[in-house]
């Protein structure tokens, strides 16, 4: 029960990081959707594990909005697989992405430290 | 090797997910693309890899299909949402109609009949005399 709900709330927090984390990685070096999931999973010891079906719209829309290029690439003898490269549309929009984590982030610990200086 | 052993659960797992998934053909064929290499690679990397394991690791077809719409554009959702409406609302109408018309047929084909086998017709004969000159 407990497991689930930790399961929960760590669901909820990923949902609006997945943009600036899969950003983050791909400022790195450029990488395709399965190796995005299984680094973000290795980094955290599987606290932050993304499915696969959340990892491809959000590739995909961040193609669309022209913050990330694809490149399709012939694997084996007939398979496609599509890397993702940060452009630097993609560089700007993780810069304000992080600056606007790290102002929320801030604004939630001020909270949770009233909080607790009030209890104690 | 390992892909054919389970090839036909695969298969439709695949069929399962594109089922869940209310995204356009384009998209969809992309996506299972996609997928299908990373679980390629998953049996590349993992010995006897059975179907529950598959499931362990990528999620159910339902919670895949889940995962992927939770995460398109909510612009987008309400602008397909409003698309099926107005679709919707075209098929109601145009149901709705076609009843009227056929009810307005066949009520006139009726009403027709009855008169042809129990009404009358109203003759009205006008005689016009001619009145020779000579």
């Amino acid at each position: 029960m407990k497991e689930k709900t930790i399961k929960t709330i760590r669901d909820g927090f990923k949902k609006g990081n997945i943009e600036l984390l899969v950003l983050s990685l791909l400022s790195v070096k450029e990488m395709y959707g399965y190796e995005i999931v299984q680094t973000l999973e290795k980094m955290t010891d599987g606290v932050i594990k993304i499915p696969e079906g959340s990892v491809y719209p959000i590739l995909y829309k961040l193609v669309e909005k022209g913050f990330l290029k694809e490149e399709q690439r012939l694997i084996g003898q007939r398979r496609q697989r599509s890397y993702y490269e940060i452009l630097p549309a993609g560089e700007e929009q993780l810069e304000l992405m992080t600056k606007e984590y790290h102002i929320v982030h801030e604004g939630i610990e001020g909270i949770l430290n009233y909080a607790k200086r009030k209890h104690s | 090797m390992q892909r054919e052993n389970i090839a036909k659960e695969l298969n439709r797992y695949y069929s399962e997910i594109k089922k869940h998934l209310s995204i356009d053909k384009k998209a969809k064929r992309k996506f299972i693309c996609e997928l299908e290499n990373s679980i390629d690679e998953y049996l590349c990397n993992n010995t006897k890899v059975t179907y529950q394991e598959i499931l362990d690791e990528f999620g159910t077809p339902e919670s895949i299909a889940l995962s992927f719409m939770e995460q398109e554009d909510s612009e987008e959702t309400v602008k397909r949402a409003s698309q099926k409406r107005k679709l919707y609302g075209f098929i109601i109408i145009s149901i709705i109609l076609l009843i009227i018309i056929t009810i307005a047929t066949y009520a006139f084909v009726v009403l027709d009949t009855y008169n042809t086998n129990h009404g009358y017709f109203s003759e009205e004969v006008i005689e016009e005399e001619y009145i020779e000159s000579n």
